[in-house]
């Protein structure tokens, strides 16, 4: 995998913490033989994914991890974030940057639509890639970044 | 729009447009499909049917688009099964019939000396480019909704809320039409893109011509309609590229 793909991912909710704890005491629970194994549970959906993280970090994890932005083609929740990293001061963040769209909708390989849910960046274990579906140029990768950088 | 209607949006400056205009493209779509359905379709001189077709869609430029609504909206189910659609689609055939007499009598001309191969014909010159500029057309308009929704200062949480629903119906417009055009087998081509015409239909009543209708009762009456026509998706045997499950599942999310 290559900055500047977009995947099909399985990507980790990120508003369940709370309920990740009671879900794995209810599996243990109900585990007759009383095991003490630790359940891991990831919750989540499958969505395409931008990767953003620079293939030196790739090598630099042996390819086990990458950063990524989720893909949203859900209109409400795309204006949403839109508001919020303006109202928040965020320099440069423009439709332009946040949209899929056009010629460029059908390189990163989506029928619809979309958004790049630069709020959300995560780190993906490379298990949770799932296939290639297209790419964004590197400008806009270079952008969706340089947008990254000011949340620090 | 009516008055009081889920949608509020009066398109000044604004979107849609005139989301009503659309009736229009469907012109061609269910004559042409019903030349598919006959078993026994004439043939074939596709030059014919396509002045046929023509002339059917400049008659229909020039009805009143009032009087074009109160026609088609009449077919238009109050609830969303397979077996509302398909009376749908047999009371929006009837009405075709009563419009164009005369353009249908000549397509029935046709049905006396078909073959499978004119069949096809029919349905590869006609059909499929009509549901190829109608998933165009619909997902132009998503763009444009995209394009009004960024562009707009001070976005409601309501007016978000309905650009949303429609935004899902638009994409599964898009999609109907496209899969439609991409199936190799012609009666479930034809199957999904009656399915569509009754969703386009259903979505205009329901979000633009129902009065007193909350966005929360319009959501929860087309979600039937989504969920009916995912089914007919998945049942069409169309296969899926990459993204579309997810695609699919973000227009039933809550």
């Amino acid at each position: 995998m290559n900055q500047g793909e977009v995947w099909i991912a399985r990507v980790p909710y990120s508003d369940v913490s709370d309920s990740i704890d009671s879900i794995a005491n209810a599996l243990i629970h109900s585990n007759k033989k009383k095991s003490k194994k630790r359940y891991v549970l990831v919750l989540g959906d499958v969505r395409p994914v931008l990767i953003i993280s620079r293939d030196e970090y790739h090598k630099a994890s042996s390819n086990s991890s990458v950063i990524a932005c989720p893909i949203t083609s859900n209109l409400q929740r795309a204006i949403k974030m839109y508001h919020t990293l303006k109202s928040a001061g965020f320099r440069g963040v423009t439709p332009d940057l946040l949209r899929i769209t056009g010629n460029e909708r059908i390189q990163a390989g989506l029928d619809r639509d979309s958004a790049i849910v630069i709020l959300k960046v995560t780190t993906l274990n490379v298990n949770q890639l799932e296939n290639k579906i297209g790419g964004l140029t590197d400008t806009k990768v270079s952008s969706v970044v340089e947008i990254v950088k000011e949340f620090f | 729009m009516t008055e009081g209607s889920a949608v509020q949006s009066d398109g000044s400056g604004g979107y849609p447009l005139n989301p009503l205009e659309w009736v229009k493209w469907l012109a061609g779509a269910l004559p042409a499909a019903e030349l598919i359905e006959e078993s026994e379709i004439p043939v074939v001189d596709i030059n014919s049917i396509k002045d046929i077709l023509n002339k059917l869609r400049q008659e229909l430029e020039n009805i009143p688009l009032e009087e074009l609504l109160d026609k088609f909206l009449s077919v238009v189910p109050d609830t969303a099964t397979e077996e509302s659609y398909r009376e749908a689609i047999k009371k929006l055939e009837r009405v075709y019939k009563e419009m164009f007499p005369v353009e249908f009598k000549m397509l029935e001309k046709f049905r006396e000396h078909s073959t499978l191969e004119d069949k096809r014909k029919v349905w590869e010159e006609i059909y499929r480019p009509i549901a190829v500029n109608l998933a165009e057309g619909f997902a132009s308009e998503s763009a444009k909704l995209w394009d009004y929704a960024f562009s707009k200062e001070n976005i409601s949480a309501e007016e978000l809320e309905e650009l949303d629903l429609i935004n899902r119906w638009l994409f599964l417009l898009t999609k109907v039409f496209a899969i439609s055009s991409r199936l190799d087998d012609m009666e479930k081509s034809v199957e999904l893109s009656r399915f569509g015409i009754v969703l386009y239909l259903r979505g205009l009543k329901i979000l633009y011509e129902t009065p007193g209708i909350s966005i929360d009762t319009a959501k929860q009456m087309l979600r039937q309609d989504f969920e009916l026509i995912i089914r007919k998706i998945l049942e069409s045997g169309y296969e899926f590229q990459k993204a579309d499950d997810y695609l699919l599942f973000e227009v039933l999310e809550e």
